[in-house]
C-alpha cells in the first residue's frame, strides 16, 4: 500500500502554478483511487510490512478509499471557494494532501509509533488550515483554540502510549495485547489509565462530549471546505485510530473501558443534539450535529467493549462512519451553495431560497433528511446497523444506549427538518439582499451528485456493505 | 545509599524546583531560563540512565535551538516581558487545584504500584544502534515526520507572512 503513499508524495511536489495545482490535486486524488481498487480486487491475504507495524488488509483498503474520495470531494468544494478570495492556493492543497497522507497511514498503522505520527500528520495541517482566513477574527480564534487543544490531546495520547510501552516493552499492537494477557495486566489500573489517556486524547480529535468545546468555534471560523474536511475526514481519522486501538490492544480489557464509552456516547448524543436545537447559524448547527453523530458512531464500539463482540461493533461503526461522511459533505455543500446566494450567518434569512435554487433545495432535503435517518436514504441504514448492534446484545447497557439513541434521533429530526422547512416553505426574509447567484458551478455540481448517489444507493442497496462485514472479520482475526 | 542515588535525588529536586519556577514566574525571559535548567537536569538524568542520544538531543535541539529561538523571538517582536493582567484568570482556582491534585494522586499511585522496584535499564542503547534501527525498521515513520515538519513549516510561513492584498481590502 506504499503505492498509494508514493502517489500522494508525487502529488505534493508541484506547488507553484495556481490553476495547475488545483487540477493536479483533483486528478491525483482520483488517480490514487485506482490502485486502491486494484488492490482490493486482487486481494488475497493481509500484507504485512515493517515487522507488523504497517498492515494492508481489506479493512484498511476500504477506509483508504473513503479518505481519498472525501478528500477528492473537498478539493472540488474548495476550487471556487479558494479562488474567490485571496487564498494561497498551492499551500492550501499541499496541506490538505499532507493531512490525507496522515489519514491513510493511520488506517494501516499497527504500532504505536506509526499511529501517533499518522495522527499528527493528519491533524497538524488542519490547525493551519482552520486559520486560513487570515483577516478574520473568528478564524484566528478558532484556529488558536484548535491548536492549543490539539497539542494537549497529542500529549495525552503520547502519555498513554508511553505507559503502554513502559508496561509491555513492545511497540506492535498484537505484541502489546499478547504481553498484557500473559502478564495478566488487562484489568490493572495502569492499562486502564493509559486507555483513558488515549481515549481523552483521541476524544479531542473526534469531538466527543467532555472534549468537544473547540468544535463549534473552529468549524465556524474555518473556511467552509476545511470545515467539511474537519468534520468528516479528520473526525474519521480519530475514529479509525480509536477503533484499531480498542479492538487490537484493549480488546481483553474492554469491560471497564466499555462502560466509560457507553456513558460518553450517551452524553455526547444529548449534548450535541440539544445544543444543535438552539442554533441559528447553519455551520454551528452542523458542528453540534456532528458532535451528536460522533456519539452514534461510538455507540457500537462501546457496547462491543462490554460484550466482547468486536466484529459486529467494528462493522456497525465503520458503516455509520462511511455513510455519515458522504451525507455530511453533502450538507456542507448545501450551506456553501446557499451562502453563495445570500451571505448570512443566520439560517432564517434563507426563507424560500429553494424556489430560486431548486437543485440546492433538493440537495438540502435529501442530505438533511439522510442525516436524520429517514428511509430510504443512506442515513437510515447507518442508524439501522447501529441500533441492531446495540439491541441484539440484550445487555442492559446496550439496550439503554439504544433507547437514548432513539430519543436523540427524534430530537435531531426536529432541527434537520427545520432547515428544509425554512428553505422550502418560509417566505423570503426582507432584510437581506440576494446576490442572484443561483448558478451552481460545475465542481460543486459534481460534489452534489457524487454524494447524492452514494447517499441514496447506500440506503436502497445496503447489500454493498456486506463486503465490509467480511473485511471487519478479517481485520479482527488477523 | 550510594553516591549516585544521592546525586540523582539531588537532580530530581533541582528538576522539580526549576519546573515549578517555569510556571510560576511572571517574566517570560525568566521562564525561558528556568526551562533551560529543567532541560539540562533532564539531560543529565538521561545520561545517568545511559541514554546518551536522548540527552544529546535535549541539549542540542531544545536548549541549543528551541530556547534560543524563543529568546530571539521575544527580542525581535518586542513582546511585553512583564505580567499581563488581561491574561490572568482568578476564577475556579480552587477547582483547578483540586483537579490537578487528584490527577497527581492517581498518577503517583498507579505509577508507583506498577513500576516500583522494577529497574529496567538496558545496557548500551548506543547511538549507533539507534541510527541503524531508525533507518531500517522505523524508516517509514521517520520519513513521515519530515512531512509533518514540512507541512508545519509551509503553513506557518504562509500564515505569518505580511499580506498586503488582504490588508488593503480590509476583509472581515
Amino acid at each position: 500500500m506504499t503505492i498509494v503513499s508514493a502517489i500522494s508524495l508525487d502529488l505534493l511536489l508541484p506547488r507553484k502554478l495556481k490553476y495547475i495545482v488545483a487540477l493536479v490535486s483533483i486528478l491525483g486524488s482520483l488517480i490514487a483511487f485506482v490502485p486502491i481498487i486494484f488492490q482490493y480486487a486482487n486481494y488475497s491475504s493481509p500484507e504485512i510490512l515493517f515487522e507488523g507495524s504497517y498492515v494492508i488488509d481489506k479493512f484498511s483498503l476500504i477506509l483508504k478509499g473513503l479518505f481519498i474520495l472525501v478528500t477528492y470531494l473537498t478539493f472540488l468544494l474548495s476550487v471556487n471557494f479558494v479562488e474567490s478570495d485571496e487564498y494561497y492556493q498551492g499551500e492550501y492543497y499541499f496541506l490538505l494532501l499532507s493531512s490525507l497522507l496522515g489519514a491513510l497511514v493511520v488506517t494501516s498503522s499497527r504500532d504505536l509509533l506509526t499511529m501517533f505520527i499518522g495522527i499528527e500528520l493528519a491533524s497538524t495541517p488542519m490547525f493551519l488550515l482552520s486559520g486560513w482566513k487570515k483577516g478574520d477574527q473568528k478564524s484566528n480564534e478558532g484556529s488558536i483554540k484548535f491548536f492549543l487543544l490539539g497539542v494537549l490531546s497529542a500529549s495525552l495520547i503520547l502519555y498513554g502510549f508511553s505507559l503502554l510501552y513502559g508496561v509491555t516493552g513492545k511497540l506492535v499492537f498484537s505484541d502489546i495485547a499478547n504481553t498484557l494477557i500473559q502478564s495478566d495486566l488487562n484489568q490493572s489500573p495502569v492499562t486502564l489509565l493509559s486507555a483513558i489517556l488515549i481515549l481523552a486524547g483521541i476524544g479531542f480529535k473526534i469531538s466527543i462530549v467532555p472534549f468537544h468545546s473547540w468544535a463549534p468555534d473552529t468549524y465556524e471560523g474555518a473556511p467552509l471546505p476545511v470545515t467539511a474536511y474537519l468534520s468528516v475526514s479528520s473526525k474519521a481519522t480519530g475514529f479509525v485510530a480509536l477503533i484499531i486501538l480498542i479492538s487490537k490492544v484493549f480488546y481483553a480489557s474492554g469491560q471497564g473501558l466499555g462502560i466509560i464509552l457507553v456513558f460518553i456516547s450517551g452524553i455526547t448524543m444529548f449534548v450535541g443534539n440539544l445544543s444543535a436545537l438552539q442554533q441559528t447559524n447553519p455551520v454551528r448547527l452542523l458542528a453540534y450535529s456532528s458532535i451528536a453523530q460522533a456519539g452514534f458512531i461510538l455507540a457500537p464500539m462501546a457496547v462491543a467493549g462490554i460484550t466482547g463482540n468486536y466484529e459486529d461493533g467494528v462493522y456497525a461503526s465503520v458503516t455509520y462512519l462511511i455513510i455519515y461522511a458522504f451525507m455530511n459533505v453533502g450538507a456542507f455543500l448545501v450551506i456553501n451553495l446557499l451562502q453563495r446566494n445570500i451571505q448570512s450567518d443566520d439560517m432564517y434569512d434563507w426563507g424560500g431560497l429553494a424556489r430560486e435554487m431548486p437543485l440546492a433545495g433538493i440537495f438540502a432535503v435529501i442530505f438533511f433528511f439522510s442525516l436524520a435517518g429517514i428511509p430510504p436514504l443512506g442515513g437510515w441504514f447507518a442508524k439501522f446497523v447501529v441500533f441492531r448492534s446495540l439491541l441484539s446484545t440484550g445487555e442492559i447497557f446496550g439496550v439503554s444506549l439504544g433507547i437514548v439513541g432513539a430519543i436523540n434521533a427524534v430530537i435531531a429530526l426536529v432541527y434537520y427538518s427545520r432547515v428544509s422547512k425554512i428553505i422550502w416553505m418560509d417566505s423570503p426574509s426582507e432584510n437581506v439582499k440576494s446576490n442572484k447567484d443561483t448558478l451552481i458551478p460545475s465542481p460543486l455540481r459534481v460534489v452534489g451528485f457524487v454524494s447524492l448517489i452514494l447517499t441514496i444507493v447506500s440506503g436502497i442497496f445496503p447489500g454493498i456493505f456486506s463486503n465490509l462485514g467480511e473485511a471487519s472479520s478479517i481485520f479482527f482475526n488477523s | 545509599m550510594e553516591a549516585i542515588d544521592i546525586f540523582s535525588y539531588f537532580l530530581l529536586l533541582l528538576l522539580l524546583l526549576s519546573g515549578i519556577k517555569v510556571v510560576t514566574t511572571s517574566n517570560v525571559i525568566h521562564a525561558a531560563i528556568f526551562l533551560v535548567f529543567t532541560l539540562a537536569t533532564t539531560a543529565i538524568l538521561f545520561i545517568l540512565l545511559s541514554a546518551e542520544f536522548v540527552a544529546l538531543v535535549l541539549v542540542l535541539v531544545y536548549i541549543g535551538a528551541v530556547i534560543v529561538l524563543f529568546l530571539f523571538g521575544v527580542m525581535i517582536t518586542r513582546a511585553p516581558l512583564g505580567p499581563n493582567a488581561e491574561l490572568d484568570n482568578d476564577q475556579n482556582k480552587l477547582f483547578a487545584t483540586l483537579i490537578s491534585l487528584s490527577i497527581f494522586g492517581i498518577f503517583t499511585y498507579i505509577l508507583l504500584q506498577t513500576f516500583d522496584s522494577t529497574v529496567v535499564i538496558r545496557e548500551g542503547t548506543s547511538t549507533k544502534l539507534l541510527g541503524e534501527i531508525l533507518l531500517s525498521r522505523f524508516v517509514f515513520p521517520f520519513e513521515l515526520v519530515s512531512f509533518v515538519l514540512l507541512g508545519a513549516l509551509i503553513g506557518g510561513i504562509t500564515l505569518a507572512r505580511k499580506d498586503n492584498a488582504l490588508m488593503d481590502e480590509d476583509q472581515i
